[in-house]
């Protein structure tokens, strides 16, 4: 085995209790954070695994900018001008361009040389918490406008680099959820990148039953739910609740993880592209269902960087969202459950969908 | 008035073979009476004037008796039990049905169609299992612990 496929080796599965005999699920590591695959009935597990590898492996191979091998990699190598990419690629790049344009740029994919300038210029778990100044930098990202896609020919000037965060998790949960369904063709799949969800087939009686939290690893200690690979204790109850998924897509984002110091200031994440820094924003953690996960994962990360503004922009597009402040408050639009266990109804339509069929950028 | 004399109780007549007389209520006549034919007894297959000779204890009948009655106990109980086991194998195979009731609007919001669904609670699930307790948690992205690629 290479040197390479040694170090890109899949993690192992491991069997997760869910407190239903009924369901069977299993976690591993991957895209830097935990998937978690939940499947009904529980005999379709071990398939369904093998599908979800295979997504997996393949968005990584796509579109990790933290591997030296990937697509996109090669892609910042080769620098400006004109570039074939691959059919994977091609919509992933595709889908962040739409996601750019539907939130009015506030998810921009052009945000990947402000990540490097504050340190997120590696895999996160080996980013050190040091005094290591901010490089200096030109502000704002260089914009989503600036890069053109035509088929699978991207055009992209000099300087930028892509970082598809924003929407890649959610395509690569689209994508395994189908791709799991597909290989066993009955009964129904969860597929959680980090906290970001999709279903695909029938979902349990009134809908996956979902818990929302500042941050995926966290558990309600009061629910028996299997322990993941490294606990973060139990959800603050003011903050968490359980609703039911049926369809679509579920994703939440939150400046409360992927923290990290530099020069003695606490960063996180997920950049404003207007300053090219942190956002900072009047919500701690917003969680938002849409017809796709991609979609979903789009609306959550613009909500964060878009704060005061987030629950109108939301509203009008009819998301269903739950928005929490950094003092606790919470704001629902789109006919979120206040409920306990109430369903979110994801919207039938997909606004980047509409986006994509209207034009190539 | 004569056979509730006979029969000792208001309203009762003493069925063939029993003796108001005796405690055990069996008079042990097995030379006809309607058991079968005269000449052989009541069960029609011993040699006439057997039963004569050789009454049959009066248990016999009160053995069969009892022994019909702990059939019946028996069998009530065996169909109380399938009864009870086939209603709970029902309640938990037939899936829990939702309600659906709700509306679903259908409109067009800067050129983009969009169909939401309120008050719904997920359909009906023919054959879906209900689960309770949360299968997954959703949250922000906290890092994996190992290597891995990021996105």
């Amino acid at each position: 085995m290479s040197a390479t496929a040694l170090l890109h080796a899949r993690p192992a599965w491991s069997r997760v209790s869910v407190g239903s005999l009924a369901v069977a699920a299993a976690d591993r590591d991957a895209l830097g954070t935990t998937a978690r695959l939940a499947v009904w009935p529980a005999a379709n597990l071990t398939a369904m695994l093998a599908a979800v590898d295979d997504e997996l492996a393949a968005l990584d191979a796509q579109a990790s900018r933290f591997r030296a091998d990937s697509e996109i990699s090669a892609l910042h190598a080769a620098g400006a001008g004109r570039h074939q990419v691959s059919d994977g690629l091609a919509e992933a790049i595709r889908i962040a361009l739409a996601a750019a344009a539907w939130t009015g740029g506030r998810c921009d994919p052009t945000v990947g040389s402000a990540l490097v300038r504050i340190g997120y210029d590696r895999d996160f778990a080996a980013i050190a918490e040091n005094d290591a100044p901010i490089q200096p930098g030109a502000g704002a990202a260089p914009g989503w406008q600036a890069i053109a896609l035509r088929g699978n020919v991207l055009t992209a000037p000099p300087g930028v680099l892509l970082d598809l965060g924003a929407t890649a998790k959610g395509l690569g949960a689209d994508r395994a959820a189908a791709a799991a369904f597909a290989s066993a063709g009955e009964g129904g799949v969860l597929v959680s990148l980090g906290g970001d969800i999709a279903v695909a087939g029938r979902p349990p009686a009134g809908g996956w039953p979902v818990l929302i939290a500042d941050e995926h690893r966290q558990v309600r200690a009061a629910r028996n739910l299997a322990a993941p690979a490294v606990p973060r204790g139990a959800a603050d109850p003011a903050i968490a609740q359980q609703v039911r998924l049926a369809s679509g897509g579920l994703a939440t984002s939150s400046s409360t993880c992927r923290r990290w110091v530099r020069a003695g200031r606490v960063l996180h994440h997920i950049i404003d592209p207007r300053t090219g820094m942190p956002a900072g924003s009047p919500w701690r953690t917003v969680t938002v269902a849409a017809a796709t996960c991609a979609e979903a994962n789009a609306a959550s990360t613009a909500a964060i960087v878009a704060g005061e503004d987030a629950p109108g922009w939301l509203g009008d597009h009819g998301l269903p969202a739950r928005l929490i402040s950094h003092d606790g408050q919470i704001i629902r639009t789109g006919g979120w459950p206040e409920a306990e266990d109430g369903p979110v109804c994801s919207p039938g339509g997909s606004w980047l969908a509409a986006l994509i069929e209207g034009g190539d950028r | 008035m004569a056979e509730e004399k006979e029969a000792g109780l208001p309203g009762r007549s003493r069925l063939p073979g029993f003796d108001e007389d005796s405690g055990r209520g069996y008079r042990g006549d097995y030379t006809g009476g309607g058991y079968g034919p005269a000449d052989h007894g009541p069960y029609g297959y011993a040699p006439s004037g057997y039963y004569q000779q050789y009454p049959p204890p009066a248990y016999v009948r009160d053995s069969g008796v009892s022994a019909n009655r702990r059939t019946s106990t028996w069998t009530a109980a065996a169909l109380i039990a399938a009864v009870a086991a086939t209603t709970g194998y029902l309640a938990h195979s037939i899936p829990a049905s939702t309600s659906t009731s709700g509306t679903t609007t259908t409109g067009t919001t800067g050129g983009h169609t969009s169909t939401t669904h309120s008050g719904q609670s997920g359909g009906v699930q023919s054959g879906a299992p209900s689960v309770g307790s949360p299968v997954v948690t959703s949250g922000g992205s906290g890092a994996a612990a190992g290597r891995g690629g990021d996105n």
